[in-house]
């Protein structure tokens, strides 16, 4: 029986726990959806019945409920909500309330990186934490972004921070993690909250804390999406007449290729009516051009009671690559479980197992030559001879205007079916933790891992590709790198309070970490005529010489931390810890690690009282050390590796020296300040936090490159410092609350400076290469790391820079107008002459000419979002930037030299300097090759070769990405209730929706040579792709 | 009591943790397991036996012998050049347009130096070695004979580099830690003087036997020190830009007569008595024992793209173009220049044999170049496909191994060290260049080349025919018609006469739709020994002069003639004579080195811009290139 309604006009007023009034309070009556606002005095009226209950909503605000008990006239005082201060955050061995903290740490939420529908977990980080930059190589489906955590200053081969996944430190990055399975990412900034990780938190440290398993009925939820993919942008390549021009002109003075152009292409005369108007194919369409699709599906299922808790669940994304034939899958499981023995302790195990898998060439597999997936695109041919199909030229094996002996070219559809690239990667990671409350005041907690991870790399090139063609027949091989790591940690923290306003916190803890790693690798080639190499090597009639490797090392450390604050006030966080690590020399294994961090309350003052718009002011100050071991093993130590010597038609065994050995050898030590100040308006309504930062690193870690006359060509070394200072800030703020719609903004923007500050035995520089042997970067003291090294360009040579020979028909430069050590002529690349072997300009360009380029760096990144919700519908935006990184773009360098047959080049080279005229006749005589050529800045067609770096290859990567948009309804309780669902949510998200930039390649974001120091090189990047997904969460 | 469980759990907890830890130093050791440790390496005869290949494995590299010493810092010249004008390396650098950065000068630069440095530990690590002085005496001989391996190698490694950069960093010690890793140029004749030191004591410790494999002998240090001596006392390019000799150049020469000498009294060396077996045996892999002085071996297991340990390009890069069929496909390269094979006598085995003016169809077939710009894709011949066992692992790598030394080289020497010394050929240097001679036209070898006469022009032939020639005992004679009249055959082509035919071989035409030709192949008489000896009376000059054309001819493509006409300051004239000479065959002929050699730059090699950044102790490059 339904109880009478007996409604009544209720009124009231809501404050704050100040007493001051508020305004835009939902007030909702419980159990219905009625609801009223409160106006700018806090008042409001509605009419209720006198037993019901009404529900106070404000944001930044607890719930509350207030039962009326038959008044009519109600006053609620709302509390503050400090969820944001007592929130609680992952540091190093435990946790932390937020508003305990000392150093400089950032987090995000797993509900934020869920709206970024990516494969791996750290690609959603993009531009969400101030300081923390995230850089994917390219676009490449399964590829690992970079995270670099303040400009990092490291300068071995990496830069990456150490991740940490539920209290397990991981070598290989976070792909085997689902990005939908994250509770939360914290980030350790600074060196006193990196510190208790020792010898590997100098670059930072990322704690990734998945999902946590709550009690409750059993539960079925299903969280799902597809989506659909699209290239973003194509690089300007010459059209076909454009294209024909240039071959034409290169085939001038060569009697056999004169007469064969004129076979295929017809007379000169007639090519402009001939091609002009035929498009040719566009290999980026052919091969990037299709729309592709991903997906993703998880099931889980979870419940448990007080003392059993578990989570189990099955995730499979499927991500389709734009490039033919490349792909990315990965399945995961994970088995939570927790369980409570007695009263006093606890077992959690985690049992993660995943399996990805994937396909596809590697877009720079071929260094810099045409067998490079992205530079045959750019390269190979547009257009078919006169009578003949363009078509035709997709299906080519060869290019028969090579000569069968001399296939360079292949159609870049045929490369990407034939040349069949497997990767793949399982990995199991167990733990187990136990936390044992031995009293009141003193807890142990000990912690195990196995981490086993298999890395299958399977190569097969099938007849038809042009590397088998090449090599005289298909080959394959399949390797095999097993890693096994075995971690395991104890602590003992001891918590007492004294005299009401002193608490103590301790911790006390020891760790040991070997690592194990093995890989074997076999091949064969010239197999039959079947092309199923991967399955059954056996077939190949010449079978490569198998390999193995095998290698381990060992880390072994003690650390504690001391907790100390005085009346929630003032804070003291000190730490040290011992890191004992194998790689280094037997005098330089044991490193120490100490710090010390003072933060201070100051809202907690008595004096605050008067200054009621602060809700938050805490003023932090750290100092910390801590070190970098990233180093391959056995560095320290000399050892024989073995070669072969062929006598008489017999491999015999020969031994040499492997590297020069370097047994002083030690940390890099990185020593960071930083200081925070943590500031909260209105209620926490407005929040900003800045950190100031200044990280310094010395005793760098560096494969230096030594004189050739040695014997050696490098050798691991202690090298210098390098200094590392910012400004970071990041700001949140509620805009508008109540009347049921919300929105919220949150920013951040890091600045970040990074110097070289010392080399090695007072050197002043070393010259490093990126992706060929061409020195393109450089060390220099009071440069920053990433800067880029080469020549500056001066215009061309003009025919008047030259005197002219009529009899010889040759051009001699005039004195006076700068040389160079390579031969010019008019129409070359001039350089700027800037300097001599003495130092001073010597009229010749020579390697003395080069200089600072570009600097990769970039002055500030960021991002920006803004969540909206109304009733059920939510809706974010989220942008992020990066001002001031300049990009070596290597693919122009690479396509600058235009002299060889039948290769097709960039745009850019369309307008050069030209050596023929109307006619098609090459032209000699100055007067009019001056007249041919005026105004022109592009290099004639041999004027500059791929093997100068130079200033204008440099481009600014400034941009600013629409990330990611997401439209999502979270449908009514009741409404859903009926079908026995509990929680049903449908969102559509557009990932990677524009880039605002003037960078000419495919993406300004782009770093595809894998090292510290050289940084931001755009070389056969696989492009980005935008993508839509449609997706659905539902819980049973 | 409740306490006392407390106490008790932390105390059996604390020991666990104790237990779990062991001992530091024990807990931080690991094993390189997939090498050697460097300190207790060399142990025994075996483990300094391995050490000591791996002396010679940097030699068996691309970087080295198996590409670029011999085949593309050894071009352009007058004999041959790289085919092409773009902007690889391997073009670059042979048509004068290298410069410090191009990638090949630091690889081969660094290969050499890591070959030396190997080579300096085991001269420092076999003494130390407490078999060398207590073991056995076979141990002993083992040992002695290893550390001779390595100084023969660490002297010839050093010759390379003094020959193509002049003055270098030069160390007699292994790089260890804590050494100053930057060591300045030292003067090339001071570096000389250590090779010498090294050959001699190598040559007093190698066994004294003709070779059984690619192994060093005694003779091979003796040969090799006779050849690094005329190097040492033949013209090199100067700080200053010129090109000059030690004024005392004729004591190197006589330290090339001293070693000569000591070979020839228990001569183990003789010349195969066919010019073209020697290169066929190579491309065959077949060991050489009386003629092959020194090789660097070239063998790999495995087939595939790009570099594999120990393979070579020999017969790959400086092949006749081939296409893929019966045989694996080579591109052309290398090139040969025309003037060069005219400047060969008829009846010379070696022209025809050495310039391959043809290229090999997929058929196998060769198809003579001798129309239009033809001459143009001419290339070396002694490495052709048609020789090589052609297996699956060297379409694109070869097993072939690099001969750095041949007897003839040494006779040629011989000639040239007396009649430099003797102010005029004596008959010692005739009889040596004789030697060389007599073999190239065959006189001792099986067989001879055809010439073929038009017995009958037949009839109604309204196209040319086609000429096969069979039998007869001998390879490669080869002829076209040339031309017809009235539809008969009139005068023939010979494309090559071929060698080694016994008897008179079948000669059938088919083809041209006519019938009736007959075509008759007769033997060529060879030519007495008189006809083939160099004259007697010659001065110093015009016996020199025939030399140089003499070691063109019977080494060439081997890798060594840029560098003799730099050490005879011939290599600018040659350029210019040879650029003249290809104009005149046509005004198109490519000779990119006749515009772009400069003289007193090119004749050295540019110090590696990667050694100059790093290596601030070296103050200057070499003259001209900068």
């Amino acid at each position: 029986m339904l109880k009478a309604q007996n409604p009544s006009l209720i009124k009231g007023t809501v404050v704050d726990d100040t007493s001051l009034p508020m305004v835009g309070v939902t007030i909702t009556i419980k159990g219905t959806n009625k609801t009223t606002i409160s106006d700018s005095n806090g008042s409001f009226s509605i009419n209720a019945d006198r037993n019901s209950v009404l529900v106070f909503q404000f944001m930044g605000f607890r719930k509350l409920e207030l039962a009326l008990d038959g008044k009519t006239e109600i006053k609620a005082t709302m509390q503050t909500d400090d969820k944001i201060l007592n929130e609680i955050v992952v540091v190093g061995y435990g946790t932390q309330k937020r508003k305990d903290l000392t150093g400089a740490i950032a987090s995000v939420s797993g509900a934020e990186i869920a709206k970024v529908p990516v494969q791996n977990v750290a690609q959603a980080l993009q531009g969400r934490l101030a300081g923390v930059q995230v850089t994917m190589s390219d676009g490449s489906p399964g590829s690992s972004p970079s995270i670099k955590i303040r400009g990092g200053t490291s300068i071995t081969q990496s830069n990456e921070p150490l991740y940490v996944v539920d209290g397990v430190p991981q070598t290989d990055g976070l792909a085997f993690l689902d990005p939908m399975d994250i509770e939360s990412i914290d980030v350790l900034k600074d060196a006193s909250s990196t510190a208790i990780y020792g010898a590997r938190g100098a670059n930072g440290v990322v704690l990734v804390t998945t999902k946590q398993i709550k009690s409750g009925k059993v539960a079925i939820n299903y969280e799902g999406y597809v989506g659909a993919k699209k290239i973003t942008n194509e690089i300007p390549v010459m059209n076909a007449y454009q294209y024909l021009l240039l071959d034409y002109e290169r085939s001038l003075g060569n009697a056999t290729l004169e007469t064969s152009f004129a076979n295929r292409y017809g007379a000169f005369d007639q090519l402009q009516a001939n091609y002009g108007n035929r498009s040719g194919k566009n290999w980026q369409k052919e091969v990037f051009g299709s729309t592709v699709y991903n997906q993703y599906h998880k099931v889980s299922l979870n419940g448990g009671g007080a003392d059993t808790k578990f989570n189990l669940f099955f995730a499979n994304n499927s991500d389709e690559g734009i490039m033919i034939n490349s792909a990315s899958k990965k399945n995961i499981g994970k088995l939570t479980l927790n369980q409570k023995v007695g009263q006093n302790l606890t077992v959690n195990t985690i049992v993660n197992v995943s399996n990805q898998k994937i396909t596809g060439l590697p877009p720079t597999e071929g260094g810099n030559a045409r067998l490079t997936v992205l530079q045959t695109l750019l390269q190979y041919r547009p257009v078919n001879s006169l009578n003949e199909d363009d078509d035709q030229l997709l299906d080519l094996q060869t290019d028969p205007f090579e000569g069968a002996s001399t296939a360079a070219f292949q159609s870049p559809i045929v490369s990407a079916q034939t040349r069949l690239r497997n990767r793949i990667i399982n990995t199991l990671n167990a733990n187990t933790s136990v936390q044992y409350k031995l009293s009141k005041k003193l807890t142990y907690r000990g912690l195990i891992n196995y981490t086993l991870r298999d890395n299958k790399y399977k190569e097969f090139n099938e007849a038809r590709s042009i590397v088998a063609i090449r090599s005289g027949g298909p080959f394959g091989s399949i390797s095999n790198a097993k890693d096994i790591r075995f971690n395991y940690n104890n602590t003992l923290t001891y918590s007492q309070t004294f005299a009401k306003e002193h608490k103590l916190d301790v911790t006390a803890g020891q760790e040991y970490i070997y690592n194990y790693s093995e890989n074997f690798r076999a091949s064969a080639s010239n197999f039959p005529a079947v092309n199923n190499g991967w399955d059954n090597l056996s077939l190949g009639t010449v079978v490569g010489v198998p390999s193995s490797y095998a290698e381990d090392d060992k880390l072994l450390s003690f650390f504690g931390r001391l907790n100390y604050s005085y009346g929630d006030k003032y804070l003291l966080t000190a730490t040290l810890r011992a890191d004992g690590s194998s790689k280094f020399g037997v005098n330089n294994q044991w490193g120490y690690f100490p710090s010390v961090a003072l933060a201070w309350r100051v809202i907690n003052e008595d004096f605050m009282k008067k200054a009621p718009v602060f809700s938050d002011l805490k003023l932090r100050v750290s100092y910390g050390q801590s070190g970098n071991n990233r180093i391959p093993n056995y560095t320290a130590l000399g050892t024989y590796t073995t070669g072969l010597y062929p006598i008489n038609n017999t491999n015999v065994l020969s031994a040499f020296q492997n590297n020069l050995p370097n047994p002083f050898l030690q940390w890099e030590a990185n020593e960071s300040v930083n200081v925070g100040l943590d500031m909260g308006f209105l209620k926490q309504r407005i929040t900003l936090t800045t950190e100031w930062y200044d990280n310094r690193s010395k005793n760098l870690l560096f494969d230096v490159r030594i004189p050739g006359s040695t014997g050696f060509s490098s050798q691991f070394q202690n090298i210098g410092k390098t200094a590392s200072k910012g400004l970071e800030f990041s700001l949140n703020t509620v805009n508008i609350t109540g009347n049921g719609f919300n929105w919220s903004t949150n920013f951040n923007i890091a600045f970040n400076k990074t110097k070289v500050l010392e080399l090695s035995e007072g050197e002043n520089f070393k010259i490093v290469s990126s992706y060929t042997d061409i020195n393109d970067f450089i060390l220099q003291v009071g440069k920053p790391v990433g800067t880029m090294y080469g020549y500056l360009t001066d215009g061309l040579y003009q025919v008047s820079d030259f005197d002219y020979n009529s009899t010889t028909n040759t051009y001699t430069l005039k004195n006076g107008v700068v040389k160079d050590n390579r031969t010019v002529q008019p129409g070359y690349q001039k350089f700027k002459d800037i300097s001599g072997p003495n130092g001073v300009p010597d009229g010749v360009i020579s390697d003395a000419d080069r200089t600072i380029i570009g600097n990769a760096n970039p002055k500030y990144t960021g991002g920006i979002g803004n969540s909206f919700s109304y009733k059920g519908i939510d809706l974010s935006v989220f942008l992020n930037f990066s001002v001031g990184g300049d990009i070596y773009n290597a693919n122009v360098l690479n396509n600058s030299a235009l002299s060889n047959q039948y290769k097709n080049s960039l745009q850019r080279f369309a307008n050069r300097w030209t050596t023929i005229n109307a006619a098609g006749a090459r032209v000699t005589d100055p007067t009019e090759l001056a007249a041919l050529n005026q105004g022109k800045t592009v290099p004639s067609y041999v004027g500059i070769v791929s093997d100068r770096p130079y200033n204008t290859l440099i481009e600014d990567g400034s941009f600013l990405r629409i990330n990611n948009v997401s439209l999502g309804y979270t449908f009514p309780k009741e409404l859903i209730q009926k079908i026995k669902l509990s929680n049903a949510r449908i969102y559509f998200t557009a990932y990677n929706l524009h880039v605002f930039t003037k960078y000419s390649g495919y993406d300004p974001e782009v770093s595809t040579v894998n090292n510290a120091i050289t940084p931001g090189v755009d070389f056969s990047a696989y492009p980005r792709a935008k993508s839509f997904v449609f997706g659905l969460n539902l819980s049973l | 009591m409740k306490q006392k469980i407390y106490t008790h759990r932390v105390l059996i907890l604390l020991s666990v943790i104790s237990l779990s830890i062991c001992s530091c130093k024990k807990a931080l050791e690991t094993t390189p397991y997939s090498f050697f440790g460097s300190e207790n390496f060399y142990s025994s005869t075996a483990e300094a036996e391995m050490a000591t290949l791996g002396v010679y494995s940097s030699a068996s590299t691309w970087a080295a012998y198996g590409w670029y010493i011999p085949q593309v810092l050894d071009n352009d010249s007058d004999i041959s050049q790289i085919s092409g004008n773009s902007a690889d390396s391997w073009r670059v650098i042979p048509h004068y347009t290298g410069i410090p950065e191009t990638d090949i000068y630091s690889s081969t630069w660094n290969v050499l130096y890591q070959g030396i440095d190997r080579a300096n530990v085991v001269i420092e690590r076999i003494p130390k070695m407490p078999l060398y002085t207590s073991g056995n005496d076979q141990e002993k001989a083992k040992l002695n004979q290893y550390l001779g391996e390595a100084k023969f190698l660490r002297g010839f490694y050093y010759s390379e580099l003094v020959r193509m950069w002049g003055d270098v960093p030069f160390k007699t010690k292994s790089s260890a830690v804590g050494d100053d890793i930057k060591n300045p140029l030292v003067d090339r004749y001071k570096i000389y003087e250590q090779i010498t030191k090294d050959m001699l004591e190598a040559a007093e410790a190698l066994p004294p036997t003709s070779p059984t494999s690619e192994r060093a002998t005694k003779w091979a240090a003796k040969a090799l020190l006779a050849r690094i001596s005329l190097f040492a006392g033949g013209y090199s390019l100067r700080a200053d830009g010129q090109m000059k000799r030690p004024d005392n150049y004729k004591e190197y020469y006589a330290v090339a007569r001293q070693q000569i000498n000591d070979i020839m009294v228990s001569n183990p060396y003789k010349l195969n008595p066919s010019y073209p077996q020697v290169f066929i045996n190579q491309c065959k892999h077949l060991l050489e024992p009386t003629e092959s002085i020194f090789e660097i071996a070239f063998f790999s297991l495995t087939g595939g793209g790009g570099e594999t340990p120990n393979s070579s390009r020999v017969g790959f890069w400086n092949a006749p173009t081939t296409a893929a069929g019966v045989y694996a496909s080579t591109n052309l390269r290398q090139a040969t220049i025309r003037p060069f094979y005219e400047l060969f006598q008829d009846g010379d085995y070696r022209k025809d044999f050495a310039v391959a003016r043809y290229s090999i169809n997929a058929t196998g077939n060769r198809q003579y170049l001798l129309t239009g710009n033809g001459d143009q894709n001419w290339a070396p011949g002694k490495w052709s496909r048609e020789y090589q066992t052609n297996s699956p692992t060297e379409n694109v790598n070869t097993n072939i191994n690099y001969v750095v030394m041949r007897y003839s080289d040494l006779l040629l020497i011989r000639a040239e060290v007396e009649n430099e010394l003797n102010e005029g050929p004596n008959s010692i240097a005739l009889d040596a260049i004789n030697q060389v001679r007599r073999r190239a036209y065959g006189l001792n070898m099986t067989g001879s080349s055809i010439a073929l006469t038009v017995t009958n022009g037949g009839a109604g032939y309204t196209a040319n025919p086609t000429i096969e020639i069979t039998g007869g005992g001998g390879n490669y004679a080869s002829a076209a018609v040339a031309t017809r009249t009235s539809n008969r055959v009139a005068t023939l082509t010979l494309n090559n006469g071929g060698y080694g035919y016994t008897s008179a071989p079948t000669v059938t035409v088919t083809g041209g739709n006519g019938t009736g030709a007959v075509i008759t192949a007769s033997l060529v008489a060879k030519p007495s020994t008189t006809a083939v000896d160099i004259p007697t009376g010659l001065n110093k000059q015009q016996f020199f002069d025939i030399l140089v054309d003499e070691r063109a001819k019977e080494l060439c493509f081997e890798g060594l003639r840029r560098a003799d006409l730099i050490r005879w300051n011939l290599l600018g004239t040659k350029i210019a004579e040879t650029l003249v000479k290809v104009r005149a065959i046509r005004a198109t002929y490519p000779y990119l080195a006749g515009t772009n050699f400069v003289v007193g730059k090119h004749e050295l090699f540019p110090f590696p811009q990667n050694e100059m950044d790093v290596n601030t102790a070296i103050t200057r490059q070499n003259p001209g290139w900068r």
